[in-house]
C-alpha cells in the first residue's frame, strides 16, 4: 500500500492542475479576471508558481474564453479554460455547442478541438441565485462533448489528466459544494479512466444512481436504508456523456429497482434520460417504476433553509427508495 | 508588379463570378440552404490574402466564400461544399457558411460571435510555441462596436500577438479599440490593400503586435473595373488579355459546377463519423442513444 495524504477536493483539483502544467508545456490556463470573481479557487496560487504566460487571467466573457481556448487548441496548445461561475458557463454555451463540440464534425474531420473546460457548478453554498445552477444535463445533451463530474478526491485529482489526453473537447464539472470535502488520497494518485461509472457501494435491493454533488447525500441515504435492512447499491455516474449504460443497467438488472438522484430540475433532465435508458434496456427486470429525486423546479433561493428544501436530501432519497420497495402494480 | 496585378484581378473575378453563380443556383433552386453572398468588395480578401504565407491562419465570417477562394481553397472543393457533396472541403457537413480547410489553415466560416476569440486563440498558440504564423481575421466594420471584438483586440495588444484584423465597411471610420496600430486604407483598391497588408504583416512578423486595417469600402465603385482600367491604361494588359482572363475564370467556375453536380454524397450511414477523433478510444456507451 502506497502512502496516503490528507487532502481536500479543492486541493486535489489544484494538484491536478499543477501536475498538468509541469508535465506538458503545451498546457496553460485561461481564466477570468480574479477581480471580477472569474477565477476558480482551484487555480489561485498557481499564478505565482507558473507565471502569467501559463496562468492567464483575462477579463473575458465566458464565450470569449472558450472561443480563445478553441483557437489555441486548434493551433497546437492544450488550453484549460476555467469558467468559475455558471454566469460564465451560460455565456459560453454557444461556443461550446457550435464550435467546440461541432467543429470536428462540421469540418468533415479536419479540425479536432483538444480543449478542456473546467466549470464550477452546483448549489449548496448560499451563492447568489444567478451564480449557480445545475445545468449538467444541458451539456450532457450535446453530441461531440465529453462531460465528466468528479465526485470524489480520486476523481478530482485524476480526471483532468484523462481529459487532457482526450483528442476532443472535455467539460469537467466541479461541484462548488464539494470544495471542502476532506479525505485521504494516495500520494502517487494519477489519472483515472473517464469512460465508466463506478459502483461506490454494493447492494442488492435497489440501485441509487447519482453524480457530482449528490453522491455524498446518496451514500448517506444508503446508510439510512441499511439501518432499515434495505441494501442499496450506489452508482456514481462520473461521466455524464457518454453515459455508461452497461454499469447502470447491469446494476438495475440485479436489484430490479432504481432511484435516480439529480441536482438539476426534473423536466428535461439528465434523470429523465437515465430513467428512459433504464426502461429501454432493463424493462423486464424492473419490479417498480424508476423513481427520481430532483431539485424543486424553482430558481434555487439564497436563504440556507430554502436552498436545503429545494435540493435532494438523504431523507427524500431514502423515502423514494422505500417507495420503490413497497410498490405494487394495481 | 504586373504579375501581382494580374493575380489580384483573377482572384477578384473568381470571387465575383463564384458569388454570382451561387446566387443564380440558389435562385433556380439547384442549391438549397442559406448562401450569404459577398458584397462587391473583392479587393479586401484578394489584397490581404495575396500577402499571406502558407503558415498563416485565416479566420472568416459567415460570408466566407470570398476569403476561402482568396486563400487558395480549391474552387472545386468549395463549390462541392456549397452543393453539400462528399467532395466538398468539409464533405458536405459545413456548407456555404461554415467552410473549413485544414491544408490552407482556413478556419471558417463562423458566426459573428465565433470568430474574434478563435482568431485570438490561434494567434496566442503561434506566439506561445514560437511559431511564425500570423492570424488574419476578417470582420465587418459593424462588428467592431461589439464588446467581444474590443476585448479581443485589447488582449492581442497586451500580449503583442501576431494578429492582423481586417475590418471592412462603408461607415465613417470608427475609433479603433484600445491603442492598437490602426491604418485606414482604400478598400476598393486591391493594390493599395495588398501594399498595406504587406507592411502590416512585416511589422507583425517583426514582433510588433497586432495591426488593424480599416478597409474602407463604398458600394458605388467596383474594385474589378478599377484595377482593370489601371492595367489597361498602363498597358499591363490589353482588351484581348482581359477577355481571356474572364473566359478562363468562367470556364473554371463552369467546370466546378458540373463537377459538384456529378459528385457523390456522403453515405448517410457515415452520419456519425467525425463526432469524435478517430484516433481516440471508442466511447463505451454512446450507443445507448441510438
Amino acid at each position: 500500500m502506497s502512502d496516503v495524504v490528507e487532502t481536500t477536493y479543492l486541493d486535489a483539483l489544484r494538484q491536478a492542475l499543477r501536475a498538468a502544467l509541469r508535465e506538458d508545456e503545451r498546457v496553460f490556463l485561461l481564466g477570468g479576471d480574479p477581480r471580477a470573481g472569474g477565477r476558480s479557487e482551484a487555480s489561485r496560487r498557481l499564478l505565482s508558481e507558473f507565471g502569467p504566460d501559463r496562468v492567464r487571467e483575462i477579463p473575458l466573457s465566458g464565450s470569449a474564453l472558450v472561443g480563445a481556448g478553441i483557437g489555441a487548441a486548434i493551433g497546437g496548445m492544450r488550453p484549460i479554460v476555467e469558467l468559475a461561475t455558471v454566469r460564465h458557463a451560460l455565456r459560453a454555451l454557444d461556443q461550446l455547442v457550435d464550435l467546440a463540440a461541432g467543429l470536428l464534425h462540421m469540418s468533415g474531420g479536419q479540425y479536432a478541438v483538444p480543449l478542456v473546460v473546467r466549470a464550477t457548478t452546483g448549489h449548496g453554498r448560499m451563492l447568489p441565485v444567478q451564480h449557480r445552477h445545475s445545468l449538467e444535463g444541458w451539456y450532457a445533451h450535446v453530441p461531440g462533448l465529453r462531460v465528466v463530474a468528479p465526485a470524489t478526491l480520486e476523481d478530482a485529482r485524476g480526471m483532468l489528466a484523462a481529459a487532457l489526453a482526450d483528442p476532443d473537447p472535455v467539460l469537467v464539472l466541479e461541484h462548488a459544494g464539494l470544495h471542502d470535502l476532506r479525505g485521504t488520497l494516495a500520494a502517487d494518485a494519477r489519472d483515472v479512466d473517464i469512460d465508466h461509472a463506478a459502483v461506490r457501494r454494493p447492494g442488492d435491493d435497489v440501485t441509487l444512481v447519482a453524480y457530482g454533488g449528490m453522491l455524498g447525500r446518496t451514500l448517506e441515504a444508503a446508510d439510512v436504508l441499511a439501518a432499515d435492512g434495505v441494501s442499496a447499491e450506489v452508482v456514481d455516474l462520473r461521466t455524464l456523456r457518454p453515459l455508461d449504460d452497461p454499469t447502470v443497467v447491469g446494476s438495475v438488472r440485479r436489484t430490479h429497482r432504481a432511484v435516480v438522484v439529480d441536482e438539476g430540475w426534473r423536466s428535461g433532465s439528465l434523470s429523465a434520460e437515465l430513467a428512459a435508458r433504464i426502461q429501454e434496456h432493463a424493462f423486464e427486470h424492473l419490479d417498480s417504476p424508476v423513481a427520481r429525486v430532483c431539485s424543486t423546479e424553482v430558481p434555487v433561493p439564497y436563504a440556507h433553509h430554502l436552498e436545503a428544501a429545494a435540493l435532494p436530501r438523504a431523507t427524500t432519497i431514502a423515502d423514494a427508495a422505500r417507495r420503490t420497495m413497497g410498490w405494487r402494480a394495481r | 508588379m504586373s504579375a501581382l496585378h494580374l493575380d489580384l484581378l483573377r482572384t477578384m473575378l473568381l470571387i465575383r463570378r463564384f458569388e454570382e453563380t451561387c446566387a443564380e443556383l440558389d435562385r433556380i433552386g439547384r442549391v438549397r440552404g442559406l448562401v450569404r453572398p459577398y458584397p462587391r468588395e473583392e479587393a479586401v480578401p484578394a489584397g490581404v490574402c495575396s500577402e499571406l504565407r502558407p503558415e498563416d491562419w485565416v479566420v472568416s465570417t459567415y460570408r466566407d466564400h470570398a476569403h476561402a477562394l482568396a486563400r487558395g481553397v480549391p474552387l472545386t472543393a468549395l463549390m462541392a461544399e456549397v452543393f453539400g457533396r462528399v467532395t466538398g472541403c468539409c464533405r458536405g457537413r459545413g456548407g456555404s457558411m461554415h467552410v473549413f480547410e485544414r491544408e490552407r489553415r482556413f478556419v471558417g466560416g463562423n458566426g459573428l460571435v465565433g470568430g474574434p476569440p478563435v482568431a485570438l486563440g490561434l494567434a496566442l498558440a503561434e506566439a506561445m510555441q514560437g511559431l511564425p504564423g500570423v492570424t488574419a481575421y476578417f470582420l465587418q466594420q459593424d462588428a467592431v462596436a461589439g464588446g467581444e471584438v474590443s476585448e479581443v483586440v485589447d488582449l492581442a495588444v497586451r500580449w503583442r500577438l501576431p494578429l492582423l484584423l481586417c475590418c471592412q465597411g462603408d461607415l465613417a471610420p470608427v475609433a479603433a479599440p484600445s491603442d492598437v496600430a490602426a491604418r485606414s486604407v482604400d478598400g476598393m483598391d486591391a493594390v493599395a490593400v495588398a501594399e498595406a497588408a504587406q507592411r502590416a504583416l512585416a511589422e507583425i512578423r517583426a514582433g510588433g503586435g497586432p495591426v488593424l486595417l480599416e478597409l474602407r469600402t463604398h458600394r458605388q465603385h467596383d474594385p474589378i473595373d478599377r484595377l482593370a482600367s489601371r492595367m489597361l491604361a498602363s498597358t499591363a494588359i490589353d482588351e484581348a488579355g482581359l477577355a481571356s482572363v474572364h473566359a478562363a475564370v468562367d470556364a473554371a467556375i463552369g467546370r466546378a459546377v458540373v463537377d459538384a453536380e456529378h459528385a457523390g454524397l456522403e453515405h448517410a450511414a457515415d452520419l456519425g463519423r467525425f463526432l469524435h477523433s478517430e484516433t481516440s478510444t471508442p466511447a463505451t456507451a454512446e450507443a445507448g442513444g441510438a
